[in-house]
């Protein structure tokens, strides 16, 4: 049977649809019979991507919230979404590849639900963040670089998160936690652990 | 009116216009400052550094070729701070890059190296990053080699693949230490939207981009004394290579060409421009059969404007970018192609040798036409059709490895059976020669009479502007074209991709009604080609172009049509144009691919 | 010598912003001139630690005649030791876009852009929710001036204004040559005047008690008030705004643990300022740091006898290694030799004497580099080797 979304597209008020084959058969009131090329379905990342286009605008220089948006959704930007960007703003893909891959936080490999990023810069260093990146190894079983096998936590170092009067601090995703311990850091990702 | 303002140099005074790059304002003045990120071609970037210079009051040194001139300006161009800071910068980027000269194909001829030994870099005080940096090479490419370890990061592939060919196969990513020219994912450029057209190998200062050479191949195919090597030639080769071997751009060197070929050992050095004429042939009557069909019989399946097909680039392009538009190109073969499937049958046929040990060469100025010769399709002949394409810079380099002191050598003719050609096929290599060449068969065959151009030059198709229009009106045709009678005939000719997409997007858009579009990949048309020799610039091409057109109007026939063994063939194996030989062995098609 | 400037601690940034309706609406009557001498005469200076002039930099921008031109705000802090932007726009966030508004009024824009580092996104609902009652009450006043958030994405780079442009414009965050500056060419090309989120704050200032009150404090060449991030070995980290031209040697004094050995004035593209040159050092736009002015992003950064001023040094060039850009050679690759050559001769695979030819390298990378990022490496490499060499080697 037909769906209304398909129905959208068609033209004359329809007595009776069928949906054959990939091809959508009307015959309309006049008993007239109209074959319909298929609406391709859209696959989720494809929707996502046109959302964000249909927000931010198709030019060139809305690419930037368009790979944030990805990225918030999805964690990282495959190299299928990065085509499917590349199409909808009708842009060459390396623009998009050369573009993401400037931005440290537009990851283009796989990333877990929840982005852990230390700050190393100066301030945090002194204040103990090796203490603390310790800790986060022990208790989640991975490296700096490393996604945990759940795909629960990924580990990065960052520079300067702006909260050196608090060191050392951290951001996951998007939440910053700053005057850190390691006790404070084990509390922290165990209630992580939890979503 | 433009107000001079007055700048100094190194103490001189001089009266240049305002908004003039301190760099072309010394050049004027006849004081070289050396630059690597800046090219001709391509917009300023200002990222090498090489070109600093100091302006008095300013603490600072300022990129040259980047900072316009302004009023009351001091510059010096030779202090001591200017000369120490650039010797830095030679030594920062050598010390990133794998300086074992001996090792690279541009050994010889490298930015880099001229650099470092004008500034006589001896020693090397910085680190070898090299070790650190785990730098890959992609051989996958049948035309290009990229080879991370010899990049010097000025970024002018990226540019020329922007703003030149609008193809953007190459950019910029990550960034910092890891910074780096790569592809879409670091994919091999095989596998990315790359027209292989080889203009960034052209504009690489160093050997980080470099053509897929097949010299050894070819040695030891000249060598085994089962194979019968056949070589052709295409137009724009006999205007480029004397430049490799001694001469200035722009001098012919055609005769010397096919002594040298000689020389190195080839059983049979015919050329291209011979099925150029069978091309016009062919596709003459390919356009004429279209406008019957679209006019007269209002066949809707059949597509105008038609396209050329004789630049593997463009057809790459079409096909990534334009899938909708692939049968608006003509089904003719380039002249490389046509030429490897009858060299395998109508020439192994009527020197009665065994096609099995015929060993095709083609020398090319483009490096697209290794991809051509590799595409699938291209084994019309029951083998395959060009076995090995060599760029003109490779032919350079056999010719210097043979000894031979090319400058020297006797002018020599092509060999007979396909060695004949017209000036209208050698005007192939510059852009709007196809078109030329075509409508000066086209015009004849349908009214009788020679194209309404002095000396056969159709100056509106001519010269280096990116698109070029011209219309042709067709009055009192033979009476078996009257249909054609009062029509004016519209051709529009691109050169560069950039110009390409823009008549496409034209035709895309129905905001012209052209018959015939002719589209070269390089810009300048194949004088400008990806296998030229290195440097290029608008000057050089343009003597380019200089040259052929001499070479055609020396030319005792300048119209495809009366080419004596072009004639032949058709009599003695082709039958008719478009007929059915022809389509089986000149004739193609085409594949749709991804755009993004 | 020690001058006898005590720190004067000051109170006009985070001071209650509850009538910015009436400050915005009472400066939106003056006369544009009027406003420009106004800012001038404050002696006004960039607080994100270029220290261009404000009032030159609206009437620049002011007198050219593009059609459309932008105001942005510059909030990609991200010098190392430096969270005085965060602060403001958590605590104060009307006073910025007061200002903002103000400079659209003066140079003709109606569009006014937040560039937010990435790093910040926590504050954007609320700095939105400021926005949108900032919008309305424009709307009231029937003044046309609407402003939207940027996020950045982990760029330091981006904190250059035109490769904050380059941002912007959805490319990336590589610096571009000047000429042609902001002023003229900025965002999208059109006449753009990009500020610091702490100047935008003192213009607010200026604009309510006047440009005498802010000229009044400070010293010559260093008027009015800073906001200072202090960090590190210190008691007292937190944010303060005193009055420039303090001497280090009372800063010290007031926000030092006893043993500080020296201080990163400025962030890491700053100076680290060794004990024995904190009398003659003063903090401000022409400090008596041997002849050099000293930046003013506001980083203070304390090190006590405890810290390895190698392990310092180690951490910044690290750090610029991965935040450039990548562009120009000098930069590019000089970060990279720098930071492998102080490993070298710190693991004794290189002499001593190798350390002289790093310093002469950061001089060609102070004089060639593209931006302010390859030119300010050399501020704190030659700083901290200059006058802690035998860490460098021991």
């Amino acid at each position: 049977m037909i769906t209304s979304s398909e129905l959208k597209w068609c033209q004359a008020p329809a007595a009776f649809a069928v949906y054959l084959n990939d091809y959508s058969i009307i015959i309309n009131y006049q008993n007239q019979i109209h074959f319909f090329q298929p609406i391709v379905s859209m696959n989720p990342i494809q929707e996502i991507i046109s959302e964000l286009a249909d927000q931010y605008g198709r030019r060139r220089e809305n690419l930037l919230p368009i790979l944030q948006g990805v990225v918030e959704k999805e964690k990282y930007l495959s190299d299928y979404s990065m085509i499917e960007i590349a199409r909808e703003l009708d842009i060459p893909s390396a623009e998009v590849f050369g573009t993401a891959t400037f931005y440290s936080f537009l990851d283009y490999k796989r990333k877990g639900k929840f982005i852990i990023r230390l700050c190393k810069t100066i301030t945090c260093s002194m204040k103990g963040k090796n203490q603390i990146l310790l800790a986060i190894e022990n208790m989640l079983k991975i490296g700096v670089g490393e996604t945990s096998s759940d795909k629960k936590f990924s580990l990065l170092e960052t520079n300067c998160l702006g909260w050196c009067h608090k060191a050392p601090a951290m951001l996951i995703n998007d939440e910053i936690y700053t005057e850190l311990t390691p006790e404070k850091v084990r509390e922290i990702l165990s209630d992580y652990m939890k979503k | 009116m433009n107000k001079k303002i007055n700048i100094t140099i190194n103490g001189i005074v001089y009266e240049v216009d305002p908004g003039l790059t301190i760099l072309d304002a010394a050049r004027n003045a006849g004081i070289i400052i050396p630059t690597l990120c800046y090219h001709k071609d391509l917009c300023v970037a200002g990222n090498c550094r090489v070109c600093v210079v100091e302006i008095v009051g300013q603490k600072r040194l300022s990129a040259s070729c980047a900072t316009p001139c302004q009023e009351n300006m001091e510059i010096l161009t030779n202090t001591l701070k200017v000369r120490n800071s650039r010797k830095h910068i030679i030594e920062l980027l050598l010390s990133e890059h794998n300086a074992d000269c001996t090792k690279c194909y541009k050994n010889g001829n490298c930015e880099l190296q001229e650099l470092a030994a004008e500034y006589k870099i001896m020693s090397q005080d910085l680190i070898d990053l090299v070790p650190l940096k785990h730098y890959s090479i992609d051989m996958y490419s049948p035309s290009i080699v990229k080879d991370d370890s010899r990049c010097v990061r000025c970024q002018r592939c990226v540019r020329t693949c922007a703003e030149l060919q609008g193809v953007n196969a190459l950019t910029v990513a990550f960034k910092g230490s890891k910074m780096k020219i790569a592809t879409f994912f670091e994919n091999s450029m095989n596998d990315v939207v790359c027209t292989n057209c080889g203009q960034c190998v052209n504009h690489c200062p160093t050997g980080a981009l470099i053509e897929k050479n097949y010299i050894e191949e070819v040695w030891e195919a000249i060598s085994d004394p089962e194979k019968h090597v056949v070589v052709q030639t295409a137009p724009a080769v006999r205007v480029g290579l004397g430049e490799e071997l001694g001469f200035d751009p722009g001098v012919r060197v055609t005769g010397k060409m096919v002594a040298a070929l000689k020389n190195l050992g080839f059983d049979a050095v015919l050329d291209t421009d011979f099925t150029a004429d069978l091309t016009i042939m062919e596709e003459g009557t390919e356009l004429l059969t279209r406008l019957k069909k679209v006019l007269v019989d209002k066949d809707e399946s059949v597509k105008l404007p038609m396209a050329t097909s004789c630049s593997p680039g463009w057809i790459k392009y079409i096909e990534h970018m334009y899938p909708e538009y692939l049968d608006h190109l003509s089904t003719c073969k380039s002249p490389q192609q046509m030429f490897g499937a009858l060299v395998k049958t109508y020439y192994a046929k009527a020197r009665k040798i065994d096609p099995e040990k015929i060993v095709s060469v083609s020398i090319m100025p483009c490096t697209a036409k290794k991809f051509e010769a590799n595409r699938p399709e291209m084994h019309d002949s029951g083998y395959r059709d060009v076995d090995y394409v060599l760029t003109t810079r490779e032919l350079a380099i056999m010719i210097k490895q043979a000894g031979i002191d090319f400058m020297k050598l006797q002018d020599k003719k092509f060999d007979r059976l396909m060695g004949e050609s017209t000036g209208a096929a050698v005007i192939f290599g510059v852009t709007g020669g196809v078109m030329e060449a075509a409508l000066r068969t086209a015009y004849e065959i349908v009214t009788g009479r020679e194209v309404p151009f002095k000396d056969l030059e159709i100056n509106p198709v001519r010269g280096m502007e990116g698109v070029k229009e011209a219309s042709v009106k067709i009055e009192n045709p033979l009476a078996q074209w009257a249909f054609l009678d009062g029509v004016e005939l519209k051709c529009a000719v691109a050169h560069g991709l950039v110009n390409a997409k823009k008549v496409m997007d034209a035709v895309k858009n129905h905001e012209t009604n052209y018959h015939f579009i002719e589209v070269m990949a390089c810009p300048g048309g194949c004088l400008g080609g990806g296998g030229q020799p290195i440097p290029t610039n608008p000057e050089i091409r343009r003597k380019r172009a200089l040259a052929i057109y001499a070479e055609d109007i020396g030319m005792p026939l300048r119209k495809s049509h009366e080419n004596p063994e072009v004639i032949k063939i058709y009599k003695d194996f082709l039958g008719s144009p478009l007929g059915e030989k022809s389509h089986h062995l000149l004739h193609t098609t085409y594949v749709a691919r991804n755009r993004y | 010598m020690t001058t006898s400037y005590n720190l004067k601690r000051a109170d006009f940034i985070f001071r209650n912003e509850n009538d910015w309706e009436k400050i915005l609406n009472r400066t939106l009557q003056k006369e544009k001139q009027e406003l420009i001498n106004e800012l001038i005469s404050s002696e006004l200076k960039g607080r994100g630690g270029a220290g261009f002039p404000t009032g030159l930099k609206w009437k620049l921008a002011s007198e050219d005649p593009a059609d459309q031109k932008y105001v942005i705000c510059n909030a990609d802090e991200g010098e190392p030791g430096t969270f005085k932007d965060r602060e403001i726009l958590m605590k104060v966030p009307f006073k910025v876009l007061s200002a903002m508004a103000i400079c659209g009024y003066i140079i003709g824009a109606t569009e006014g852009f937040i560039y937010l580092r990435g790093e910040y996104k926590f504050l954007k609902s609320d700095l939105e929710k400021a926005i949108s009652e900032f919008d309305y009450y424009c709307k009231e006043i029937k003044f046309d001036f609407s402003i939207k958030i940027f996020m950045g994405s982990g760029a330091y780079i981006c904190g250059e204004e035109t490769a904050l442009f380059e941002s912007m414009e959805g490319k990336r965050g590589e610096p571009r040559n000047k000429p042609p500056f902001p002023t003229n060419n900025g965002y999208m090309g059109k006449p753009t005047v990009i500020n610091n989120v702490e100047t935008l704050a003192h213009t607010f200032t200026i604009f309510k008690y006047g440009a005498k009150k802010f000229y009044d404090l400070g010293v010559q060449f260093s008027r009015g008030t800073k906001l200072f991030s202090v960090s590190g070995d210190t008691p007292k980290p937190g944010i303060y705004e005193l009055e420039l031209g303090m001497s280090l040697h009372d800063f010290v004094e007031e926000f030092g643990d006893g043993d500080t050995k020296a201080v990163q004035v400025g962030g890491a593209s700053g100076f680290l300022v060794p004990r024995k040159r904190f009398d003659e050092t003063d903090i401000g736009f022409k400090g008596k740091l041997v002849g050099i002015s000293l930046p003013t992003g506001g980083s203070m950064m304390l090190f006590n006898s405890s810290r390895s001023m190698f392990n310092v040094l180690d951490n910044y060039l690290e750090f610029f290694r991965e935040e450039s850009c990548g562009q120009c050679t000098p930069c590019r690759v000089g970060c990279q030799q720098l930071l492998i050559g102080i490993k070298a001769v710190k693991q004794g695979n290189k002499p001593a004497t190798y350390l002289d030819k790093l310093l002469k390298l950061t001089e060609t990378m102070q004089n060639t580099a593209k931006c302010g990022l390859g030119q300010s490496v050399a501020n704190s490499f030659s700083s901290i080797v200059e006058n802690f060499r035998e860490e460098m080697i021991y």
